[in-house]
């Protein structure tokens, strides 16, 4: 344990080994318990079915310490403690046993609108001890665009509406007039309450368990027990980090477009790495633009340090000591960390997948047989709004977010890539709405949910695929779409000479047989009769090509994966047409004429605006549409 | 009432449970033969006649029921060795089993193998058809296209078809027509369809219960046709019976029907085994535990009903149908304990299996177990482990326990406690998440006892988790071969018919009650039972407007009023309100699918009284008198030993105190108490009191990390 004596642990505060692993068994269950109620009882799909949440339980020191954050979505997760230090900001010495508080402004702490935080103090013999808190993602915001994430937006106001902490329920009592301020704020009314309630609950649970926990331990022991799991996790990050080489790592990466015709801007990074800690600084980005891309601070550290939690084992608890090793500085007024009353409402996705990437491409130097090639960023979803006639009356208005077709990831050195990863942001921890339930609920019928051939980045190690989504509008008149992703000009890139995913793209099927094809970050209407189709990019290809194994490259091509030409093009194996076999002697002589006067990049593309794919997919009379702006009758009047 | 044969195939033994005329209950064990399980059967039962001197015959003659649980089809899942699988799906979806739910187990981990599709893409092909949510036919099928899949199918060596057509449970006629077409075109191709195996909404766990129906069903129908035929040809007057994941048996023609009710097939006996012997205490919420070498299996009965789920998954797919809600983890008596590298001490969830064993075992396992610290800490007898089949080598288990002891800067026994605590807080975790989780208390039930490590940690973990008694069965070791004796008959209808409570078309829904209850009944009939043995169950999967989970809510029986809807959504609410703190009793309720449960009650084994012998005094039973270590004293006392299989009934003893039984060992803490029933269980009463604060904060603290 020599481990511990070099990272300075208080030894005083140890508590016996048992109880530790008692109560650190004990904590899981309550969150994930949290987790469940909140998942099932939820109403819309984001929350029910998607997992789009974070549940966790905090202590109550300025800053909140993490005593158990393990079933979260990543993006939520590290940003919490600071909503959490907000909120205990704001009301001081006000916290009361049995208020339940909500907040939703990236200036009191959270990571974007869409994403409501609430929290419940936990009392203990008149104490307050800790918090149980729950982030969800909402259907709707109350902003003047149709959407929960309305880029478009230019500043807060035009955002929606703005929560800052607020008690829902006050010593036990629920706040009538609150309550109801909320829900005339809000569309969908009735399930943005059923997921208000849900939400509520979920927190109460935890409230509930750990205040059972605090009864049979004591508060000494709970105490104890925070402290010493913070030092775990010290322990236990300080030594995975310590592998890293040490040193000074510089990169880039870049944001599509802003909603509002602003195009590739860039994150830039400078990670330095000494022993044990990492220090991530974006000076350099580009200014704060004018949607909604800019990075609250939440989302800027916890979109910094998640490339780096997932270069450690995967099970060390997300607390203050183990991000305590990754200092995160961005300057004010840039993309990566907005200055009042800059916009947010994409945060947690678009500009935090590029805090990531840029993170991650400094660990590719760092430590590069973790790291990973690029995950394709969150595309080509879109809040989809629409008023619901399969049944006789005025139309039912519906809202739903469609992550079915999303991205893949990126390779890693032993595998290739994963479909359906989202983004960075989540990297896999979300679902996607069954397409029967999807049918059922909304006036929607899906033609295709499917992997796309040579989507991804070729590699020794190839990106996961990515799919082709294709939807119709059935029984509403139209809908209104508003995409909110990203990669499209900038593809995830390939590592250690593997190749880029494709970028993908998000066109409209129109009447008439053309296609107009859109920015990642939009607005566009389908009418019944049309359609649209989402092509999300594979991930990046990790190591070369040409050192795949060809019996697995002869599998992609006989599954559909990779095309007989795409797999000469890129990885030198020659299929025989006929047999879907591949041809020993041809590839060798291939692959020999390919590797003459070969360097191999450490990253592709290392360029700006690298992505071609949808301009290659544009036919004649096919058109493009840069961030179109929503018009004046996109609402639920029609 | 004749004789009653159990028969659960183990790894090693070849488990049979014959429960004689008299209620008397015997275990015969026979090697196992995995390349041909049917052929340890017939040994089995050839040993069983020849014993009473009777031929097969002869013997099979006094048989009335014949219940089986088989491994063949889980192992055919978990070996990969059913036949090669075409799969077909609706154009445009081929990717079902590819992109499951998209969601990623473990977020942190980029480096985990990318998601197992089960059947390769290029066997996995999209047919030219559609159906609409409301049964219409969008796109009619394409006959063509189909064809000529299948002559790739054919031409790639396809053995079994599973048909998952989109919509298909609303209107499975382009299933039905693929169906017909495949067995044109390949008439020796095993054919599942998924509104045939399971007619419910969510496109992927529906195709998940028929990909794995396709699956195991040739292997499972060859194997279940020689053993039946065996069975007819030598005297067996019945239909055999399968135990199934629901939690009942079914003849084996219905469960050839839908093979992948054969999954899990003898763990699922542990449950109903469980309520069998609690209901002959009167207990009727239980918790069924059984701990065996590698790991620990967790179910709930709540007021003497199995306990259902439908998030039940083999190797990461998910069955799809409502199986027994069962939670597993890796800890056993083989699971090692290790020290990770922040310095805390971790139970399993690796294992040293039977090869090499735990360290005591002698084998050359060097890691130490639970088994190891069960040993150590006096609650195992070295000389009498097995029921004395095996013996325990204690220096080897120390020696073991020093490799985690040293850096903890423990001694041996204080390593050794350590390792008992932690495995029993792993296993608590189990037992919350099938109880807490699910909105039940479990300090209202009491925990059922099996597995052969069951005994020893049963107690410590009950009272971890608040609850009050322990009852461990004379079978303890083979509770699931007993469960096979005990389980109903249980068949399962669903019809997906979507309605909300504020237009219930009460008709329409008395008319689908009605046909899955005629079936329901005609089935059971025909296997014997009687129209006082049959007992249907209603259950609507209900859920708000808008929701996208349902609770499968009770339904009541008879016919339907206008006025039932009320009754329907009431139920909801409080159910809704019970489980997520919140009802919304204004709201509608919109109900997806009607199922009906059909249950065939075997008649019950003759009373148990009559099967405990009246025993021995404790005195007589007192084996030996041994030093054993209890958290709850901090160190090692003398602690009593009896032979429990010697103990009379109604006999009540105070612990601390051990008794060994043949097929586990109970430990029987300070403060506890131990009564032998007439019922031939023990129970251990655990009073309210002893709370575990004693234990969490009182216990000596240990600097550690240092």
């Amino acid at each position: 344990m020599t481990v511990a004596t070099d990272s300075g642990s208080p030894a005083a505060a140890s508590m016996d080994p048992t109880t530790f692993s008692v109560v650190f068994n004990a904590l899981n269950s309550v969150v994930e318990e949290m987790s469940l109620t909140f998942e099932y009882s939820a109403w819309s799909s984001i929350l029910s079915q998607c997992r789009d949440f974070s549940c966790a339980i905090y202590d109550a020191s300025v800053p909140p310490n993490a005593l158990c954050v393990f079933d979260g979505l990543p993006i939520h997760v590290n940003a919490q403690p600071v909503t959490i230090a907000e909120i205990a900001r704001f009301f001081g010495d006000d916290i009361r046993d049995g208020d339940v508080i909500m907040v939703n402004s990236t200036y009191f702490g959270t990571t974007h609108i869409g994403d409501l935080v609430v929290a419940t103090p936990i009392f203990h013999e008149g104490r307050h001890m800790f918090w149980a808190a729950a982030t969800g993602h909402q259907m709707d915001v109350g902003s003047p665009y149709n959407t929960s994430v309305p880029v478009q937006a230019t500043d807060i106001w035009k955002e929606g509406f703005q929560i800052s902490p607020l008690k829902l329920e006050e010593g036990g009592r629920l706040r009538k007039d609150v309550l109801e301020l909320y829900l005339q704020n809000m569309r969908y009314r009735d399930f943005i309450y059923g997921d208000l309630m849900s939400q509520v609950g979920s927190v109460k649970t935890g409230k509930r368990r750990v205040a059972e926990l605090l009864d049979k331990w004591g508060a000494s022991t709970l105490t104890a027990f925070s402290r010493e799991v913070i030092d775990y996790a010290d322990r236990r990050t300080a030594a995975r980090i310590a592998t890293f080489d040490d040193g000074e790592y510089h990169s880039e990466a870049w944001v599509d477009s802003d909603g509002t015709g602003q195009t590739n801007m860039s994150v830039r990074c400078k990670m330095t790495i000494a022993g044990a800690d990492i220090c991530i600084d974006f000076d350099g980005s580009d200014p704060q633009a004018r949607g909604g891309v800019n990075a609250s601070w939440a989302t800027c550290q916890n979109a910094a340090s998640t490339p780096v939690l997932a270069c450690l084992d995967s099970d060390i608890p997300h607390n203050q000591g183990c991000l305590q090793h990754i200092e995160v500085r961005a300057p004010k007024g840039t993309i990566t960390n907005v200055e009042w009353p800059g916009a947010t409402a994409d945060a947690t996705i678009v500009p935090a997948d590029a805090i990531s990437d840029a993170v991650w491409k400094c660990l590719a130097q760092a430590a590069p047989d973790t790291a990973v090639a690029g995950y394709g960023h969150i595309a080509p979803n879109a809040v989809t709004v629409g008023l619901d006639r399969r049944a006789e009356g005025p139309g039912r208005p519906f809202g739903v977010i469609l992550f079915n077709g999303s991205s893949g990831g990126g390779a890693c050195r032993e595998q290739d890539g994963w479909p359906l990863m989202y983004c960075p942001a989540a990297i896999g921890g979300l679902k996607f709405v069954p397409v029967e339930i999807l049918e059922m609920t909304y006036p929607l019928l899906v033609h295709t949910q499917e992997v796309r051939t040579d989507s991804m980045g070729a590699g020794r190690r190839r990106g996961g695929p990515g799919l082709t989504f294709h939807v119709e509008p059935r029984g509403t008149g139209q809908v209104d779409n508003y995409p909110y992703g990203d990669g499209m000009f900038n593809p995830p890139f390939g590592l250690f000479g593997g190749l880029p995913g494709d970028g993908g793209a998000l066109y409209r099927q129109n009447a008439d047989g053309t296609r107009t094809f859109f920015s990642m970050i939009s607005y566009f209407r389908v009418r019944e009769g049309e359609s649209w189709v989402g092509e999300s990019t594979g991930g990046g290809g990790y190591g070369d090509p040409l050192e795949r194994e060809p019996h697995l490259v002869g599998e992609d091509v006989l599954n559909g994966y990779v095309s007989a030409h795409a797999a000469a093009r890129d990885y030198g194996v020659v299929i025989v047409a006929e047999t879907d076999e591949v041809d020993q002697a041809a590839t060798e002589r291939l692959r020999a004429t390919m590797a003459q006067g070969r360097t191999l990049p450490l990253i592709v593309p290392d360029v700006v605006d690298a992505g071609s794919y949808y301009k290659a997919q544009m036919r004649p009379g096919d058109t493009f549409e840069l961030d179109p702006h929503p018009p004046l009758d996109a609402d639920f009047t029609l | 009432m004749g004789i009653r044969i159990g028969v659960d195939i183990g790894g090693t033994f070849t488990d049979f449970i014959v429960a004689e005329e008299t209620g008397a209950l015997r275990v015969h064990k026979t090697p196992s033969t995995p390349a041909a399980p049917e052929r340890a059967i017939m040994t089995g039962l050839e040993e069983l006649a020849a014993e009473q001197q009777l031929t097969v015959e002869q013997y099979l003659a006094g048989v009335d029921l014949f219940i089986h649980g088989t491994t063949i089809a889980t192992n055919t899942v978990i070996q990969r060795n059913g036949p090669k699988l075409g799969v077909i799906h609706t154009k445009g979806f081929r990717d079902i089993l590819l992109l499951r739910d998209g969601f990623k187990p473990d977020r942190y981990d980029l480096h985990m193998a990318p998601p197992d599709d089960f059947v390769p893409r290029h066997l996995r092909a999209g047919v030219d058809e559609r159906i609409l949510y409301n049964g219409d036919i969008e796109r009619p099928l394409s006959e063509a296209d189909i064809r000529e899949i299948l002559r790739e199918f054919r031409r790639h060596g396809v053995e079994a078809v599973a048909v998952s057509l989109l919509w298909s449970m609303v209107n499975p006629s382009h299933e039905d027509r693929v169906a017909e077409i495949i067995r044109e075109e390949l008439p020796d191709a095993y054919v599942a369809t998924s509104a045939q195996i399971l007619p419910a909404i969510r496109e992927y766990p529906r195709t998940c219960a028929t990909v794995l129906s396709a699956y195991v069903g040739p292997v499972l129908g060859e194997y279940l046709t020689k053993l039946e035929d065996y069975l007819r040809t030598h005297g067996y007057r019945y239909e055999l019976l399968i135990m199934q994941i629901t939690g009942g048996s079914a003849s084996s023609s219905e469960v050839e029907k839908r093979p992948v009710l054969a999954i899990g097939s003898g763990p699922a006996a542990g449950p109903p085994a469980g309520l069998a012997v609690g209901e002959a205490q009167d207990e009727k919420n239980l918790m069924v535990i059984d701990m065996g070498g590698t790991s620990f299996e967790v179910s709930t009965v709540t007021d003497g009903t199995l306990t259902m789920s439908r998030d039940m998954e083999i190797e990461g797919v998910p069955l799809g149908v409502a199986a027994v809600d069962m939670q597993s983890v890796g800890a056993g008596g083989g699971s090692i304990a290790w020290i990770d590298d922040g310095g805390m001490l971790r139970v399993g969830p690796r294992s040293a299996g039977a090869e090499p064993g735990p360290a005591c075992y002698g084998q050359g396992g060097i890691e130490p177990t639970v088994t190891d610290a069960n040993l150590i800490l006096g609650y195992l007898n070295p000389g009498f482990f097995l029921g004395g089949r095996m013996s325990l080598d204690r220096e080897r288990a120390e020696e073991a326990m020093q490799r985690i002891a040293e850096p903890l800067g423990m001694d041996v026994t204080e390593a050794a406690a350590a390792v008992y605590r932690i495995v029993n807080t792993n296993m608590v975790g189990a037992m919350r998440a099938v109880s807490v989780m699910r909105g039940v208390d479990p300090r209202e039930y009491t925990v059922i006892v099996g597995g052969g490590a069951g005994g020893t940690h049963a107690a410590a973990i009950a009272e971890e988790l608040g609850i009050r008694r322990v009852i461990c069965p004379e079978v303890a070791g083979g509770l699931c071969a007993y469960g096979m004796l005990v389980a109903d008959v249980r068949h399962t209808y669903l019809t997906t018919h979507p309605s909300s409570t504020a237009a219930l078309d009460v008709d329409r829904v008395n008319e689908i009650f009605a046909s899955m209850e005629r079936d329901a009944v005609g089935q059971l009939a025909g296997q014997g039972f009687t129209p006082d043995q049959i007992v249907l169950t209603r259950f609507a999967d209900a859920k708000y407007p808008y929701q996208i989970n349902e609770l499968m809510i009770p339904v009541p029986g008879g016919t339907l009023r206008a006025d039932s809807a009320n009754d329907i959504a009431a139920t909801f609410h409080q159910e809704h309100e019970r489980l997520y703190t919140y009802c919304v009793q204004d709201m509608p309720v919109d109900v997806s699918a009607w199922r009906v449960t059909a249950t065939g009650r075997l008649p019950e084994l003759p009373s148990a009284v009559a099967r405990r012998r009246a025993g021995a005094g404790e005195d007589e039973a007192l084996k030996e008198t041994r030093d054993v270590y209890f958290a709850e004293t901090g160190r090692r006392v003398a602690t009593p030993v009896y032979d429990g299989a010697m103990l009379a009934a109604g006999t009540v003893v105070t612990g601390p105190l051990i008794a060994e039984l043949p097929t586990t060992t109970l430990v029987v803490a300070p403060q506890h108490s131990l009564t032998v029933s007439d019922t031939g269980s023990f129970t251990i009463d655990i009073p309210q009191a002893a709370s575990t604060a004693a234990s969490a904060n009182g216990g000596r603290e240990v600097v550690t990390h240092a």
